[in-house]
């Protein structure tokens, strides 16, 4: 259980005119106990950000600090860090019990104390009737299991994990995210996980930072990267919004956005000064529809559209509703058995200010 | 956000490094086996190339011209040529069918006919080639028989000669042993055509000869080349059986006698520059022509292949097909090892009377038993240098990655197109009289300078299969270790090696066997009765001029059979249950 300190990552590929950037002057602090994510799309540098950490990749420039200690120039196998690979790279050539007694192993523990480890952690994810067998004897949800077993055996000061998740099937896995979190958070230990998915991302982060292009473009708690996203980008990334640029004008309780569309009221906490350009983004869920043309209430804007389109996805129905000035904004509803609107109604979207995000333009 | 740590001191412009970060230890072995490379292949190629080129001390293409203006020498390189050529296509039309046969179907005994195929491997076709004359000469048994059942009537007309010239019987005997590097190399092919390819076609309207001609030929054509050209060279620069079957009329024989020879003339080194342009031209041409992977270079299959069961009929054909093969395949073992046991065997179809003593003989003589030692020491030694150096190349050409790797892959495979008699040839331009090298040349203990040719040689097929082994072992399991705490040697003894013993074991029998049956260094080498290997002892054996010689000759092929036979049989015990633990589904 460490504080993991990234000082000024960069990692170059290539020479010349081949050079690629894998990751950017990332600096991060993550704390000890942390449930930390790195989320982000393909190829944006979460995972050669993640094999840093590890020591599989050496950064062309910055630093690796685990705990006090600084760890750049130490090989892998110093580094007490622990990895579940996404392919969970088990051993075939060992038994489950001496793939999880590897690190112990390795760290030269005496037999019977590397079997009291390997028998909790395997009996911490379930596995332990199954030590005796070979990994390409396990389902897919088992080796991930045994992958985390082995990684947790080694006692690790960083937990890494690599889009663990991602070759099982769509039911295990929303199952495996509580189970997953659980038992990183029984062990106390520092963790970081890199995924592309974003609800993965949300449901089990302590934090988690954005990453794009190799770069990290924020951070913070899930809910504050959610409600509050700091780009169009991280807006996007993580679920769906609804965008409208326009000018800040008023002060206070009266700050607001005038856009092309209607008057969107602001928070009062809000950093937007009178006279700014900003992009305004709401999120579908948090949008009201109502029938017909309705007046707005206090601290909330009601924008006048027609719905041009409805999907129906079972929980949810999903209106496209076209706002003035032609711009298209998607509102999530709860479905039930009513009568849904029909395309090419008149509506009412309602919008209170705790629910509108200012970007910049 | 950004929060630059107290103990982390800002460091920026660290020197980019691949991912597998050549580091120091990378550097030091990749220039110590590019080292040995350059001076055992390059160098020796080096010296015996100029050699030819120089008159009097000065650069010259004198010898050259003498080479070229020499009518016999043009003709013998003319005959070793067609030579190398007919035998290749022979080992095509022979394996081809049967590679087919054995990856499209099923059929009872499939496993154990295609197994029985490789057994030639064991013999080097010059051992054969001593009882081929038995077989196939005028007086021979194929004659003998044919007169028991009527066909022939000596009495009347003089029997055919089946050898004819000796090219026939070359071809032949080098057909025999060699068709079953072809069949390996066009089943591997084979298999790794996608079945949709050939299905496409099925069903766009094409039969399945049609089919097989203008979609499966043209995608395995890179497969084929590769063994094509292993065989063509070794084809092309054999000199044991040309010598055992009596046929002198093609330039290596003439190549390996000047060699011989304690003073080598420069016009020699000339006719190995000639020959290299030969063999490395039509390596090259054919590389053009034949060796380009197309454009559908990835045909991994989408679709699972499907083996169809033969029925009784079809089942009886291929029976049919591998036992012809086999069974010709092995008629040179069946001769070798009458010839060693008869006592008296003339103008009879089996021997009239047997014998151990020609057996016996061998290990109670000081100079056959001695070569049979000699052997299993050069033998062990260079399977042993060559898993260290294949081991070594395979990391770094497919782990590591340095900088300059193509180069170091280039200098690897470079002994896949140059001849052993040529390298062998460069072995003695580097041990000659008054050379640094003097001391382990052929007039001394040849232990050093053979143990590195035969090294030498079979190095690109160690680097091949470990890197094939490799390939197959995803970086992550060895990563998995070293981030588990085990440090670089730990994780390659005990995740990397055991992952790769297969293909470790395999090609180290496979280096084990090629050294024990080696004949073009084997004879030029070991010049001191008392070092020759085996191959060197049968050939004197035989070139003896004793009356028991051939029978002598013989017992040492059989000898050399058990020893073969025996080395395969503990890998296959060695690999076989630890392959099935890996490689269990």
């Amino acid at each position: 259980m460490k504080r993991i300190l990234l000082n000024d990552i960069t990692k170059l590929y290539g020479s010349g005119a081949a050079e690629t950037v894998a990751v950017k002057d990332v600096s991060l602090v993550i704390e000890p106990g942390e449930f930390f994510f790195l989320l982000g799309p393909s190829g944006c540098g979460k995972t050669t950000l993640l094999r840093i950490i590890a020591g599989l990749t050496a950064p062309t420039a910055g630093r690796v600090v685990l705990g006090d200690r600084d760890v750049t120039d130490d090989p892998v196998e110093k580094r007490h860090t622990a990895m579940v690979f996404q392919n969970y790279a088990l051993w075939p050539h060992m038994t489950v019990q001496q793939n999880v007694e590897f690190g112990p192993k390795m760290q030269g523990a005496a037999r019977s104390e590397r079997r009291r480890r390997a028998a909790q952690k395997l009996e911490l994810v379930e596995m332990g009737p199954l030590a005796a067998r070979k990994p390409n004897q396990l389902s897919g949800g088992q080796q991930q299991r045994v992958a985390l077993a082995r990684a947790l055996a080694a006692e690790p000061d960083c937990l890494l994990l690599d889009e663990p998740l991602s070759n099982l099937d769509a039911r295990l896995r929303l199952h495996m995210r509580q189970e997953l979190r659980g038992l990183v958070k029984q062990t106390g230990t520092t963790a970081v996980y890199v995924t592309h998915d974003q609800k993965e991302a949300l449901s089990m982060a302590d934090r988690i930072a954005v990453m794009d292009a190799g770069e990290v473009v924020q951070v913070g708690s899930p809910q504050e990267v959610y409600d509050r996203p700091g780009t169009r980008f991280v807006a996007d990334f993580l679920g769906e919004a609804n965008f409208l640029p326009g000018a800040v004008a008023g002060a206070g309780e009266g700050l607001a956005v005038q856009t092309a569309a209607g008057r969107l009221p602001l928070a009062g906490d809000c950093a937007a000064r009178a006279g700014q350009q900003v992009v305004c983004c709401v999120r579908p869920e948090r949008i009201r529809l109502e029938r017909g043309q309705a007046p707005a209430g206090v601290g909330a804007a009601a924008l006048p559209a027609v719905v041009t389109a409805r999907v129906y996805l079972g929980e949810l129905r999903q209106y496209v509703c076209r706002l003035a000035d032609s711009v298209d904004w998607r509102v999530s509803v709860l479905a039930d058995r009513r009568d849904p609107v029909e395309p090419g109604e008149a509506v009412t979207l309602h919008v209170s200010a705790d629910d509108v995000a200012v970007l910049p333009a | 956000m950004r929060t630059p740590g107290p103990t982390a001191p800002a460091v920026t412009g660290r020197p980019i490094r691949p991912d597998g970060s050549a580091g120091p230890v990378s550097w030091g072995l990749a220039a110590a086996l590019g080292g040995f490379l350059v001076a055992f292949l390059v160098v020796p190629i080096a010296l015996a190339v100029g050699a030819g080129f120089a008159r009097d001390g000065r650069p010259s293409l004198y010898w050259i011209g003498r080479v070229l203006g020499n009518e016999i020498l043009l003709e013998q390189l003319v005959n070793g040529l067609t030579l190398a050529c007919a035998t290749t296509l022979a080992c095509l039309v022979v394996a081809i069918p049967l590679a087919v046969v054995r990856t499209r179907y099923r059929f009872l005994g499939s496993g154990v006919l295609g197994g029985l195929l490789l057994v030639p491997l064991i013999l080097p076709p010059f051992v054969g080639a001593m009882s081929m004359r038995r077989l196939l000469g005028q007086w021979g048994v194929l004659n003998l028989l044919l007169e028991r059942v009527g066909i022939l009537d000596t009495a009347a007309t003089a029997p055919p000669d089946w050898l004819g010239s000796g090219f026939a019987g070359v071809v032949v005997l080098q057909v025999l042993h060699l068709f079953p590097i072809l069949y390996l190399n066009a089943s591997a092919a084979l298999a790794n055509v996608d079945p949709a390819a050939s299905q496409a076609a099925r069903n766009l309207g094409a039969g399945p000869v049609r089919t097989f001609f203008a979609v499966t030929l043209p995608l395995i054509r890179p497969g084929l080349f590769a063994g094509g050209t292993i065989i063509f060279i070794w084809a092309f620069t054999d000199i044991g059986t040309p010598l055992i079957v009596g046929y002198d009329e093609v330039i290596p024989v003439t190549l390996f006698q000047k060699l011989s020879q304690a003073e080598v003339n420069p016009l020699t080194y000339s006719l190995v520059f000639v020959m290299l342009s030969a063999a490395v031209g039509l390596y090259v041409l054919g590389k053009f022509v034949f060796g380009r992977r197309g454009t559908t270079e990835s045909t991994k299959g989408s679709i699972a292949a499907e083996t169809r069961r033969l029925g009784p009929l079809g089942t009886v054909g291929a029976w049919g097909l591998f036992g012809a093969v086999i069974v010709l395949s092995l008629l040179p073992h069946v001769g070798v090892v009458l010839t060693a046991v008869s006592n008296r065997w003339i103008n009879t179809i089996l021997p009239t009377a047997y014998t151990w003593k020609h057996m016996w003989f061998i290990v109670t003589r000081p100079a056959t038993y001695n070569s049979i030692l000699n052997s299993l020491m050069y033998a062990g030694t260079s399977t042993a240098v060559d898993i260290v150096l294949g081991c070594i190349g395979a990391w770094l050409l497919i782990r590591v990655r340095p900088r300059g790797r193509t180069v170091l892959d280039g200098l690897v495979m470079l002994p896949l197109a140059v001849p052993g008699l040529i390298l062998a040839a460069g072995y003695v331009a580097m041990t000659a009289k008054g050379a640094w090298l003097e001391e382990i040349g052929p007039l001394r203990n040849p232990f050093t300078i053979l143990v590195i040719a035969y090294s030498v040689r079979r190095l690109p097929f160690v680097v091949r299969g470990v890197s094939a082994g490799l390939e197959q072992v995803p970086v992550t399991l060895e990563e998995a270790g070293r981030n588990l705490g085990a440090g670089r040697l730990r994780t390659a003894a005990r995740i990397t090696m055991p992952l790769i013993a297969a293909n470790v074991i395999a090609a180290g029998v496979l280096t084990f066997a090629f050294a024990m049956l080696e004949v073009s260094d084997s004879l030029i080498l070991a010049q001191q009765r008392a070092h020759y290997p085996i191959t060197k002892e049968i050939y004197k054996q035989w070139a003896s001029g004793n009356l028991d010689a051939p029978n002598v000759a013989a017992a040492l092929g059989v000898y050399c059979m058990l020893l073969l036979g025996g080395t395969y049989a503990v890998a296959g015990a060695l690999m076989g249950r630890r392959l099935g633990a890996i490689f269990r589904a």
